[in-house]
C-alpha cells in the first residue's frame, strides 16, 4: 500500500502537567535556597539573587556600576587574581543587573565548586571599588553607550521606555554619558554596602546538586536574609503619543508601540499573554504573518509582554522597511483593531493553542527551564498549580473573550509610537 | 552520549539518539550545502533558499502552522558549510514531523509569489544585520580579502543585496534538485523516541525519496598568503575597530584544537592575555576579542578589538603584535589547563538538552566522523603545550593575515 501523503498524522495534545520536583531549604542563616536536580548534568549553574536593582539606588547608574564591579577588586584579590582564579577552574561568574532585583550567577565544574565560592564569597562580601577599575569601567562604558546610540533599536528602546513609565524613575530612566563620567566610588561603595554586602533574597542551584548541599548551605550562613521590598513605584505614561528620534543615514527603522499594563498579580495576565502569542508573540502570529510574511516588509515583528514588580508594558517591536515604515505603522494598528472587532476563527484559534500548550513541554524541559520557571512561581508567591492552571485557561478561552481583552488591554488609543530613524 | 547510525536505501543518513528523560521528540535535518556552494555572482542564495523551505511543500502549503497545530516548534540556520533545520514536538506528535521534513525533501512548492517575499524579507534582514547597526557590514569587507579563491570569500548574506533581489525561480528549481535530496541530508531523530520507532517512521516517510546526489563538496583551495593584507574603511562610527583575521587550519586538520586553545589563551575573558594586559592595565582598547570561525575548510582566527578614543590606532595594532609574540614564547601549562577546563564547562553546557546534542551529532557526521560528538573533550584535553605553540606560530604571521582598520569618518 503506498503511502499517501494528503493525510495529516493523527496528533493528541499533552496537557498534563506535572510540577517537578525541587527541593527547598534554608541556611541557618535564613537565606532560602532552591536546589533542581539532574543527575545526568555534571554542571552547576548558581544564582545568587539581591535586592539590589535600580529601585533601591539613590541615584542614577549606581545600581548597575556596582553590580558590574562585584569581580573587580577585594582587599585580598586584584582584578587580575579574581580573573585568574575563576578562569582557571573553568568557571564563568556573570553579574546581572536589573531594575527589581540583581543577580550573580556562577557556572562551573561540580568538582570546582568550593575554590570558586571562596572567590565568590571575597566578592560579595569585600568588594572595594578600586579607582582604576572604575575609571576603566566609565570609560568602556560610554563608548558602549557611543555605539548603541548609532543603534535605532535602541534609540527607539530607549525612547519607549521614558515615553511609558516617564523618565525620572528607575523603570523610564536612561543613562547618559554624563552621568556616567560622575559617578564616584564612594557612591559604589555605600550602594554595596546598603543592599549587597553580607546579603542575599534567594540562591537557585541547577544541575549536579546533591554534593553541592552542603557547601551551598555552608556559603549561605554567611550572608543574612533580605526580604522583598513591596514599594510601588509611581510612573506617568506620556501624553504625546507619538516621538520621531531622528538618525541620519539610517536604512532602515526601529519602531516600538507599547503602553502599561497589567502583570502576573492581575487575574487576567495568562488571558493577556495568550493575547499576546495571537497578535505577536510567535512565527504564526498575526503580525508576523501580515506585515513580514504577506508584505515583506520586515525580517521580524513581535509583541511582548514585560513584567516588573509593581508594573509591567506591552509593547510591539520591529525594524522596518524605511520607504514602507507608515505601510507598517498603519498595518500594526489595523491588527490591534481586528483583534477587538472581529472574532478570531476556530482554525487560528486552535493552531495557537495547541503551540502554547506544547510549549510547555518545551518551557519544562530540562533543569536550567524548569529552574526559570520556578523561579517565577517563589518570586512571585505563585501557586505549584499555576502552569497547568495556564493550559486549562488556554483550552477553556473564547473568541468573545479575546476580543473583550483586546478592547481592555490593546487599544491603540492609550500607546505611544517611537519610531528611530529616518521617517 | 548515546546514538546508533543507519542509513536508508536513498543514501539518507539517519542517527538515532534517544533521551527517556524528555517529553520532547526533535528532529534534526542537516543538508549538505551552504553558502560555500554558491555561484559568485549569485551568492546569498543557500540562505535565501532556507526561507523558501518554509512556503509550501507538495502535499502541505503550509508548513508552519501544520507544526504548531502539533504543538511543535521550528528554525533553522544557513552557515558557509552547511543548512540546518530543527523541530521539537511532544514526543507523541513525532510523525508530524516525518511528514513535513520528508515532503518537502521530496518537493517543495515552487511559486514566484513566495519568493518575491522572502526576497524582500532577506534584504530587510540584510539592513538590519549588516548596513544599519556600527561596522556591520565588517565582514563584507573582510570576507573578500582574506579569501580570494576559496568560496568563504562572500558572507552567508550574501555579497550585496542586488545578488539577492535578482534571484530567480528557475535558479530555485535546480538549486533544490541539486542539494535537497537523501543522499545530501543527515537526519537526527532524538529525545523521547525508540530506535524501533525511528526506523519505522524514517521507512515509512522518507525511503520512497529518490536518492539524488551527494554533494562531493569539493572547492577550490585558497592558495597560501604570502603578503600582509590591509584595508582602511572610514564610517560613521564612534571608534576605530581593528580586525585581524589569520588563515587556520580546517575543523578536520591537525592542529584545528590546539589554535582554538590558543585563541582562547590570547582572548577568553578577563584573565586572557590581550584583555588583561590592553584592556585593563594598559587601557589600550575598551573590548577586545580572540575567536576562530570554526569552518569545515581552513577558516580564520580573528583578533577584534575597539580602540579607546585619543590611542594611535597603529600603536594599538603594535601593542597586539607584541603580545601575541609574548604568548608565543611564554604561554605557561598553567594558561593551557585553564583554557581547557574553559572548554570543558563550555561542551558540557552545550551538550545539554536532546535538540543541542542532535545538532552536534549531525554537523560531526557532516564533517565525517560522527564520534567526535562524545570525543571532542578529549581532543582538546590531549593538546599539549609545545606543538600548540609551534601551530600557533604558523598562523600567527602578518605574510598570513588581513587587517582592516575601521575607524570614524574625520
Amino acid at each position: 500500500m503506498s503511502l499517501n501523503r494528503t493525510i495529516a498524522p493523527s496528533t493528541r495534545l499533552i496537557t498534563s502537567l506535572e510540577f517537578p520536583e525541587f527541593t527547598r531549604v534554608t541556611s541557618n542563616s535564613g537565606v532560602p535556597v532552591c536546589f533542581v536536580h539532574d543527575d545526568n548534568l555534571d554542571v552547576l549553574k548558581i544564582e545568587f539573587v539581591f535586592e539590589a536593582g535600580a529601585r533601591n539606588q539613590s541615584s542614577l547608574f549606581q545600581a548597575q556600576a556596582a553590580i558590574s564591579m562585584l569581580s573587580e577588586g577585594t582587599p585580598q584579590r586584584t582584578a587580575a587574581a579574581i580573573a585568574d582564579e575563576l578562569d582557571f577552574y573553568g568557571s564563568y561568574v556573570q553579574p546581572r543587573y536589573g531594575i527589581d532585583e540583581s543577580s550573580l550567577f556562577l557556572y562551573c565544574l561540580p568538582r570546582f565548586l568550593k575554590p570558586c565560592l571562596e572567590v565568590v564569597f571575597d566578592l560579595l562580601t569585600n568588594s572595594n571599588y578600586p579607582d582604576y577599575e572604575l575609571i576603566t569601567l566609565k570609560q568602556n562604558a560610554i563608548q558602549r553607550l557611543k555605539i548603541n546610540e548609532s543603534r535605532n533599536s535602541f534609540l527607539a528602546r530607549r525612547g519607549y521606555y521614558a515615553a511609558v513609565f516617564g523618565s525620572e524613575n528607575c523603570y523610564g530612566s536612561s543613562v547618559y554619558q554624563g552621568v556616567i563620567e560622575n559617578i564616584s566610588r564612594e557612591t559604589l561603595e555605600q550602594f554595596f554596602l546598603s543592599s549587597i554586602k553580607g546579603r542575599l533574597r534567594q540562591v537557585y542551584v541547577s544541575g549536579n546538586t546533591t554534593a553541592s548541599e552542603p557547601e551551598i548551605l555552608g556559603f549561605c550562613n554567611g550572608f543574612s536574609v533580605v526580604q522583598k521590598s513591596e514599594m510601588v513605584i509611581p510612573t506617568l505614561q506620556s501624553d504625546q503619543p507619538y516621538h520621531y528620534i531622528e538618525r541620519k543615514q539610517s536604512v532602515q527603522n526601529a519602531i516600538r508601540i507599547g503602553r502599561k499594563t497589567i502583570n502576573r498579580k492581575d487575574s487576567d495576565f495568562r488571558k493577556l499573554q495568550f493575547l499576546n502569542l495571537l497578535l505577536g508573540g510567535y512565527f504564526g502570529s498575526r503580525l508576523m504573518t501580515n506585515i513580514r510574511e504577506e508584505k515583506g516588509l520586515t525580517y521580524g515583528i513581535h509583541s511582548a509582554i514585560e513584567t516588573y514588580r509593581d508594573t509591567a508594558s506591552f509593547y510591539i517591536e520591529t525594524e522596518i522597511n524605511k520607504e514602507l515604515t507608515h505601510v507598517g505603522r498603519q498595518e500594526i494598528e489595523n491588527e490591534l483593531k481586528k483583534l477587538q472587532e472581529l472574532p478570531i476563527g476556530a482554525e487560528e484559534l486552535e493552531t495557537a493553542r495547541n503551540y502554547m500548550t506544547g510549549g510547555f513541554i518545551r518551557s519544562f524541559d530540562g533543569v536550567f527551564a524548569i529552574t526559570d520557571r520556578i523561579k517565577i512561581i517563589l518570586d512571585n508567591d505563585l501557586p505549584l498549580t499555576y502552569y497547568s492552571e495556564f493550559i486549562e485557561i488556554i483550552q477553556g478561552i473564547t473568541p468573545l473573550e479575546l476580543q473583550d481583552l483586546a478592547n481592555k488591554y490593546l487599544r491603540f488609543d492609550g500607546m505611544v509610537t517611537i519610531v528611530a530613524g529616518q521617517e | 552520549m548515546l546514538f546508533t547510525k543507519f542509513r536508508l536505501t536513498n543514501g539518507l543518513t539517519v542517527i538515532h539518539h534517544p533521551d527517556p528523560s524528555t517529553r520532547l521528540a526533535v528532529m534534526n535535518i542537516l543538508y549538505r550545502v551552504g553558502s560555500r556552494d554558491e555561484d559568485p555572482q549569485h551568492t546569498g542564495f543557500a540562505h535565501l533558499f532556507e526561507h523558501l523551505m518554509f512556503g509550501g511543500s507538495k502535499h502541505i502549503p503550509d508548513y508552519d502552522s501544520v507544526l504548531q497545530l502539533a504543538g511543535g516548534d521550528n528554525n533553522a540556520f544557513t552557515s558557509n558549510d552547511i543548512t540546518n533545520y530543527y523541530l521539537t514536538l511532544p514526543y507523541n506528535n513525532l510523525e508530524t514531523g516525518f511528514w513535513l521534513e520528508s515532503d518537502r525533501m521530496l518537493q517543495l512548492d515552487f511559486k514566484q509569489e513566495s519568493l518575491d517575499i522572502q526576497k524582500n524579507v532577506v534584504q530587510e534582514e540584510f539592513k538590519e544585520r549588516y548596513l544599519n547597526q556600527p561596522y556591520g557590514d565588517l565582514w563584507l569587507h573582510l570576507l573578500p580579502l582574506a579569501y580570494q579563491t576559496h568560496p568563504y570569500s562572500w558572507p552567508t548574506i550574501g555579497k550585496t543585496l542586488s545578488h539577492i533581489a535578482d534571484a530567480t525561480l528557475e535558479q530555485v528549481e535546480s538549486f533544490f534538485y541539486r542539494f535537497y535530496c537523501p543522499a545530501n541530508a543527515i537526519l537526527v531523530v532524538a529525545g523521547n523516541v525508540t530506535e524501533d520507532e525511528t526506523r519505522r517512521l524514517c521507512e515509512k516517510w522518507f525511503s520512497d525519496i529518490p536518492a539524488g546526489t551527494t554533494n562531493p563538496g569539493n572547492y577550490p583551495a585558497e592558495p597560501k598568503q604570502l603578503q600582509a593584507r590591509r584595508k582602511e574603511i572610514a564610517a560613521d562610527v564612534p571608534q576605530s575597530l581593528i580586525v585581524k583575521a589569520y588563515h587556520m587550519p580546517g575543523r578536520n586538520d591537525e592542529g584545528y584544537y590546539g589554535i582554538d586553545l590558543f585563541s582562547d589563551i590570547l582572548g577568553m575573558g578577563k584573565s586572557s592575555r590581550l584583555y588583561s594586559q590592553l584592556v585593563r592595565d594598559e587601557r589600550i582598547f575598551s573590548e577586545i576579542d580572540c575567536y576562530i570561525t570554526g569552518d569545515a575548510d581552513p577558516g580564520l582566527m580573528v583578533i577584534e578589538g575597539k580602540v579607546l578614543p585619543g590611542i594611535d590606532p597603529d600603536k594599538a595594532e603594535s601593542r597586539i603584535h607584541e603580545v601575541i609574540d609574548q604568548a608565543l614564547h611564554n604561554a605557561t601549562e598553567q594558561e593551557l589547563e585553564k583554557v581547557k577546563n574553559k572548554t570543558e564547562t563550555n561542551i558540557r553546557f552545550n551538550d545539554t538538552g536532546a535538540l543541542n546534542r542532535a545538532m552536534k551529532l549531525a554537523y560531526c557526521e557532516m564533517l565525517g566522523d560522527i564520534n567526535m560528538a562524545v570525543e571532542e573533550a578529549t581532543h582538546y584535553r590531549q593538546v599539549a603545550r609545545t606543538p600548540m605553540l609551534e601551530a600557533a606560530a604558523a598562523v600567527i604571521s602578518e605574510n598570513n593575515c588581513s587587517t582592516i582598520l575601521y575607524h570614524p569618518e574625520s
